[in-house]
């Protein structure tokens, strides 16, 4: 592996702490920014009502709700870093073996041979439990493709990896077949290529690929997937940071009101609310009466196909907590889209 | 530069695959909007999910029928009720329910297409004839047509006795009841309701009487030392006498319909898999010990609509 600096020693001592230092910048900053990002796209975009968010929601919920939904694309950005780390670097071996060596080691190449064992696979795990089952075919390819790179994958004979393949093959024919069919007759012939193919790829992506190839993916693999990135990061920032509730406040004549909105917090006397459509209400605590919580349109699936009766837009997360809790209520005041008196 | 080997082709060829589906499934995932229509979209287009321009969901009842529908003191009860509410419940509406009395059985027609009720839940049974102006959801119970006489009555135990009985027979006009009768050839008094035919028996100016046996359950376990329902089958080859009780929609509202068949259907699936529904502690409550042990119909259709626990577990 070659490095940027002229020697190892060097690079130890001076672009380590750098890169600590840079790291742990990324790891707090960027959150702590995106957060505020969201409270912004929360507020409807308006300056008094942020400002309402920030004073109201704290570090702890909003990091917390932060990682909920962000580890889904946390793990996706360095799986995707990762596999196209390990293709890259076994193509930069052949290339170097066969006497062609790139200028440079590509990027991802070098992050991938640098990352501990322990990095990739935390990643992976954290991808396997929190993406949608139907993306977690790609985890299949991408692990082969990350793997290849490190000593442990090396290491094994030529007759270890065929058999673990052909176990993990099967395996994985018999979790999903109903499910193919399924797709098949329900005409899903997206998530039929989906659950099909991806396992089969990964039995033919542990071979160098051609260097024109690799080092086209070295060129555009990084703006690549910061696009990826950035186009996963919208749903998540639009994401709502406080639960979608219905209260019921009584006026003094007894007629109910309902109000669709986000509790943002309450005190002695007052309850604020910011309305499902807009704008912050405050409420007098004794008017309240109840308070239900409702779902978003937004977890409306768009599949009705299930893997061994887990949904496959359910993460693995999601099903098996399903099963601890399996029925879902909807509450009567959670149906009427509108804000409403009786 | 190094020659292409196949196999370095072959790896080459998968990774663009991939790279193709992880794109198509970037895509997809923020664009794919579900083929079937959701449950709140049904709503928006039955008109019911405004309630600041939809209030309160009415529904048409019976409320001197007791096991059906009951009214006293202001407290509505019986197995029509709880149904009723179950739907409520499930379109959105809760206690937000205006109850609007029938009191013959044309009414529950006229009440629909004069849009003074959203729903008829008033022993209101499925027919073709009654299909060309009414929408109907369901069957949610099935019964069939009996004979209710005086508790001292020993001379009725045949259809032939029935005809001898010509205009001492009572029957509500209008009603499947009265399409059978005709057709076994026994002439009966057709009254507004069967409350009237009812207070026709106790006050001995009808012999015997003929409905749903639900609704002769009813009157009975209000009365049982006065009045007894027989055990007379009155079906015929072309006329089995059975009635498939609906959920009466307006014809103008077939997403309405769309609506209480997803969620009767919902209930029946859920019955199916062992649950206790409330269909069945509600006919348990109501009707079991009279009407005899029964479990819910499959309604006719059973609409595929989009809701919130479409991913929770099916086993």
């Amino acid at each position: 592996m070659t490095t940027d600096s002229d020697s190892p020693a060097e690079a130890s001592e001076t672009l380590r702490p750098r890169g600590s230092q840079a790291f742990w910048t990324v790891v707090v900053a960027l959150p702590a920014a995106f957060s505020l990002l969201r409270l912004w796209v929360e507020a409807g975009g308006q300056v008094q009502t942020t400002l309402l968010l920030v004073a109201n929601v704290s570090a702890v919920n909003l990091l917390a709700a932060m990682f909920i939904t962000g580890t889904r694309l946390v793990t996706m950005g360095l799986v995707a870093v990762f596999a196209m780390g390990g293709i890259l670097s076994l193509s930069a071996d052949a290339a170097e073996a066969a006497g062609d060596p790139s200028r440079r080691r590509p990027l991802f190449a070098r992050w991938v041979e640098a990352a501990p064992l322990w990095l990739l696979t935390t990643t992976f795990v954290l991808a396997a439990a929190t993406w949608q089952i139907l993306y977690l075919p790609l985890l299949v390819p991408a692990f082969v493709a990350t793997f290849q790179a490190t000593s442990a994958y090396q290491a094994l004979h030529a007759a270890q990896r065929l058999l673990a393949a052909t176990v993990v093959l099967l395996a994985y024919a018999w979790v999903v077949w109903p499910t193919l069919g399924d797709a098949w007759q329900q005409h899903e012939y997206f998530a039929l290529l989906m659950l099909a193919l991806p396992p089969l790829l990964a039995l033919m992506i542990s071979e160098p690929v051609p260097t024109q190839l690799a080092r086209l993916i070295a060129t555009t693999a990084q703006p690549a997937v910061l696009a990826l990135l950035v186009w996963a990061a919208l749903p998540v920032l639009t994401t709502p940071v406080l639960p979608l509730t219905v209260t019921t406040a009584t006026s003094a004549d007894g007629t109910p009101e309902f109000i669709r909105g986000h509790v943002i917090g309450s005190d002695d006397t007052m309850t604020s609310i910011l309305q499902e459509r807009g704008g912050v209400r405050y409420l007098l605590n004794t008017r309240i009466t109840a308070r239900v919580l409702c779902p978003l349109p937004e977890e409306l699936p768009v599949y009705r196909l299930r893997i061994r009766d887990f949904h496959v837009e359910d993460s693995l997360l999601e099903a098996v907590g399903r099963r601890v809790r399996p029925v879902t209520v909807t509450d009567a005041a959670c149906r009427s889209a509108t804000t409403s008196a009786t | 530069m190094v020659g292409f080997s196949q196999k370095k082709l072959v790896a080459a060829g998968a990774v663009l695959v991939l790279l193709i589906l992880v794109g198509a499934a970037a895509w997809r995932g923020e664009t794919e909007t579900p083929d079937l229509p959701s449950v709140a979209e049904k709503l928006a287009e039955a008109g019911l999910d405004d309630h600041a321009r939809h209030p309160v969901l009415r529904i048409g009842i019976h409320t001197e029928r007791r096991l059906l529908g009951f009214q006293e003191n202001g407290v509505y009860t019986g197995f029509d009720i709880e149904i009723a509410r179950y739907i409520a419940k499930n379109l959105g509406y809760g206690d937000k329910i205006e109850w609007t009395p029938i009191r013959n059985a044309n009414d529950r027609i006229l009440f629909l297409e004069q849009d003074t009720v959203d729903l008829v839940l008033a022993s209101f049974s499925i027919t073709d004839e009654r299909k060309k102006r009414v929408r109907f959801a369901g069957p949610y119970l099935i019964t069939e047509q009996s004979v209710l006489v005086s508790a001292k009555n020993k001379t009725i135990s045949s259809i032939q006795d029935l005809r001898n009985l010509a205009g001492k027979v009572c029957v509500a006009a209008s009603t499947t009841s009265e399409s059978l009768l005709e057709d076994r050839q026994i002439r009966p008094d057709a009254r507004d309701n069967s409350e009237v035919c009812f207070k026709g028996i106790l006050d001995g100016k009808y012999q015997a009487m003929v409905a749903g046996r639900t609704i002769l359950v009813g009157f009975a376990s209000q009365y049982p030392e006065q009045v007894k329902v027989l055990d007379l089958e009155l079906g015929l080859e072309d006329n089995l006498g059975i009635d498939r009780v609906g959920i009466g929609v307006s014809k103008n509202n077939p997403a309405l319909q769309d609506l209480v068949n997803y969620f009767l259907n919902k209930s029946y699936l859920e019955q199916q898999s062992g649950r206790m529904t409330e269909w069945q502690s509600a006919y348990d409550r109501y009707l079991a010990v009279p009407h005899g042990q029964q479990s819910q119909p499959k309604p006719d259709e059973a609409p595929q609509l989009l809701d919130y626990d479409a991913k929770a577990p099916m086993r």
